[in-house]
């Protein structure tokens, strides 16, 4: 298991090592850099200013050159300078790492808390009202855009009724995480609830729940003993790559609620053209993706005795 | 004295198609300690009979009418908290599919446990060791070591003969047992077929035995009961069936299985599948259901659902040209 675990995490390097080669291309090729562009907007500058800037910040050099310094700072932990912040990307990164870990989890735990059990009594309660309206609350809550949803909730919360404050951090006081965390959830859940559902259903119509009635259990321990742990092994797989991307949907969130995390660390970087700085952000969000999955194949050991790793 | 009694049971599955007719008035009784067969092609309606017995059946089906009465008391109009206590504990059952009818999270010992402290005042841990007394009687080797093992670790005859530990844990009166080596290779087949005699020998446990395979029927019934199309086309004893066959589905059904010493060409060819097809269950005409496959039918069977008549305590014919024991 440990060795298993070992493996695992040995072979986050090529992928590591591919994606920032990959994300080392793109963005050096996307036209515009730091001395053209701020902010999104085209930057004037004078030709002397902007070569002696290039220069500062070893855009001069080709682009092998240039890569090979990075990895090799890489290889030690270290993601580079900003060009355009004194900070180091470590450093920066260090800071907006525990805003989006905090409303990443609060997510997860809105969206499970909430999804598992409404999957659940949809499954169980099959063609009546509640399961039609849980449903098309599932529906809905993954059809709408997070941005829409955001803007609504910050209108009428903050706005009309000023229960919430509508942006920041706050220093993380729990007030503030409520709408971030919610918004970014509510697709979640309502997936997670769907997933559920069928997975209950699924469930139920197995030979072992039969024989678990045969037995003379009532429907309550059936579902407690019996189905609730099959339908976990179901969903898990759902469940853990949506909190990956989860992660990455960080960046419109973060954005919209001003959050000072990696997402809204990314988008401003992007804007900015400081390479360094988004690939960094990418690199750990990257990096949560896939430690995530790792976290869930370990789960997966756990719950089901049929899959053992070695 | 009966311990079971079925009367005119009706159960239907309310599909797209339109409503199948699984079960179609089907009467059955059996005695106490009796192990009554269960014969019949494949979708005769032997399982959905069982399951009906269990009060199991799910939608979209349901039990629409008739009476199942078990040591005297009518099992549809017990709730169903009455009906959990009986379950297991008085009338278990053995299902068709050994692979899936466990649960692949559990260990064997927790599987038969739960069930053992449902139905009994019993200690965890004194279920644990009654749990291994029981696989030991099944005669699983190691039965310490397998009582802890997840089903995915034992073969396809080990699981069933867990589910038969299983099923005879709480010492029921009455244990059905739905094709329960049909699932099984041959060899396997036979020790399976062995243990639950010994077992029905030391309980006095009565057996439903729903079966395909009339060497089984044979083997081990007193009385059998021949299904078609969710009827009972004949009941009798094991000898009445097997020497002297009134239905025409009966007879039908013995001539399709092989008989030593008549393995000669001529007689190869002869062993042969009943021709035709069972009837659909949902569009079931006013006719007799053997109707179209029947060698023996005629232009009177066209226009007449036949009778079930007893012709005898415990034997019985559904068929319009049987006209008497000696007819
Ligand atoms: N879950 C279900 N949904 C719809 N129809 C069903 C269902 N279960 C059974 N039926 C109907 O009941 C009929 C009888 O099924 P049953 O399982 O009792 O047959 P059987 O005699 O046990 O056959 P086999 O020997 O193949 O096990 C089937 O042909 C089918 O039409
Ligand atoms: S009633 Fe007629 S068709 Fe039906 S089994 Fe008897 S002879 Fe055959
Ligand atoms: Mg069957």
């Amino acid at each position: 298991m440990t060795l298993y675990v070992v493996k695992r995490l040995l072979q986050f390097i090529p992928t590591i090592f591919c994606i920032s080669l990959m994300m080392f291309v793109i963005l050096n090729v996307l036209p515009g850099d730091a001395t053209t562009m701020s902010g999104g907007m085209k930057r004037q500058l004078d030709a002397k200013t902007a070569e002696n800037m290039k220069k500062q910040l070893g855009l001069d050099k080709p682009l092998h050159i240039r890569y090979l310094h990075y990895i090799k700072g890489l290889v030690k932990g270290d993601l580079g300078k900003s060009y355009l912040r004194s900070e180091s990307v470590n450093d920066l990164i260090a800071q907006r790492l525990k805003p989006t870990i905090q409303v990443s989890l609060a997510a997860l735990l809105i969206a499970v808390g909430f999804g598992i059990p409404l999957g659940f009594v949809s499954a169980l309660k099959q063609g009546t009202w509640m399961d039609t309206l849980s449903m098309v609350g599932a529906v809905s809550g993954v059809s709408i855009p997070q941005f829409w949803l955001g803007l609504i909730l910050m209108y009428v919360f903050s706005l009309l009724l000023g229960w919430l404050p509508p942006q920041g951090y706050g220093g993380g006081s729990l007030v503030n995480l409520i709408m971030p965390a919610f918004t970014l959830g509510v697709g979640y859940m309502a997936l997670i609830a769907r997933t559920t559902r069928a997975a209950v259903i699924e469930v139920l119509s197995e030979d072992y729940i039969r024989t678990a009635r045969s037995k003379g259990l009532s429907e309550w321990i059936v579902n407690r003993r019996h189905v609730f742990g099959n339908t976990m092994i179901l969903i898990l797989t759902t469940v853990g790559l949506q909190f990956g991307s989860l992660v990455g949907q960080t960046v419109i969130i973060e954005k919209l609620f001003s959050w000072p995390g990696i997402g809204s660390l990314l988008v401003d970087s992007i804007f900015q053209r400081d390479i360094p700085v988004t690939q960094g952000c990418v690199l750990v969000i990257i990096g949560v993706f896939l430690i995530v999955n790792l976290v869930i194949d370990l789960m997966y050991v756990i719950i089901d005795p049929r899959i053992q790793y070695k | 004295m009966n311990i079971l009694e079925i009367k005119n049971l009706k159960t239907q599955f309310h599909v797209l198609d339109g409503v199948a007719h699984a079960v179609n008035n089907v009467s059955l009784s059996m005695e106490k300690g009796e192990v009554l067969g269960v014969v019949g092609e494949s979708g005769s309606g032997k399982s959905v009979t069982a399951l009906s017995l269990m009060g199991l059946v799910r939608p979209p089906g349901r039990v629409v009418s008739g009476e199942i009465l078990f040591d005297g008391t009518d099992l549809r109009t017990l709730s169903e908290k009455q009906m959990q206590d009986v379950r297991g504990n008085r009338i278990s059952m053995i299902f068709q599919e050994p692979m899936t009818s466990l649960n692949p999270l559990l260990k064997i010992r927790d599987q038969i446990s739960e069930m053992v402290m449902r139905h009994n005042s019993i200690s965890k841990k004194d279920s644990y060791d009654y749990c291994v007394e029981m696989l030991g009687k099944v005669q699983i080797p190691y039965p310490e070591k397998r009582a802890k093992e997840y089903p995915h670790q034992l073969s396809g005859g080990m699981r069933q003969r867990i589910m038969i530990a299983m099923a005879l844990s709480c010492n029921p009166e009455i244990l059905i047992a739905d094709e329960p080596t049909t699932a099984l290779d041959v060899t396997i087949q036979a020790q399976v077929i062995d243990l639950m005699l010994n077992l029905k020998e030391q309980y006095d446990t009565g057996i439903l035995m729903i079966t395909h395979d009339l060497g089984v029927i044979a083997e081990i019934a007193q009385k059998v009961v021949v299904m078609y199309a969710g009827q009972v086309v004949e009941t009798g004893t094991v000898y009445e069936i097997f020497d002297n066959p009134k239905h025409p589905y009966t007879k039908a059904l013995l001539d399709s299985v092989p008989k030593l010493g008549k393995r000669s060409k001529a007689e190869r060819k002869r062993l042969r599948e009943i021709k035709g097809i069972v009837p659909d269950l949902f569009t079931l005409g006013a006719h007799c259901n053997f109707y179209e496959r029947c060698p023996d039918a005629d232009e009177a069977c066209k226009r007449i659902i036949p009778d079930l008549i007893e012709y005898e305590n415990g034997s019985s014919v559904r068929c319009i040209k049987f006209q008497g024991r000696n007819a």
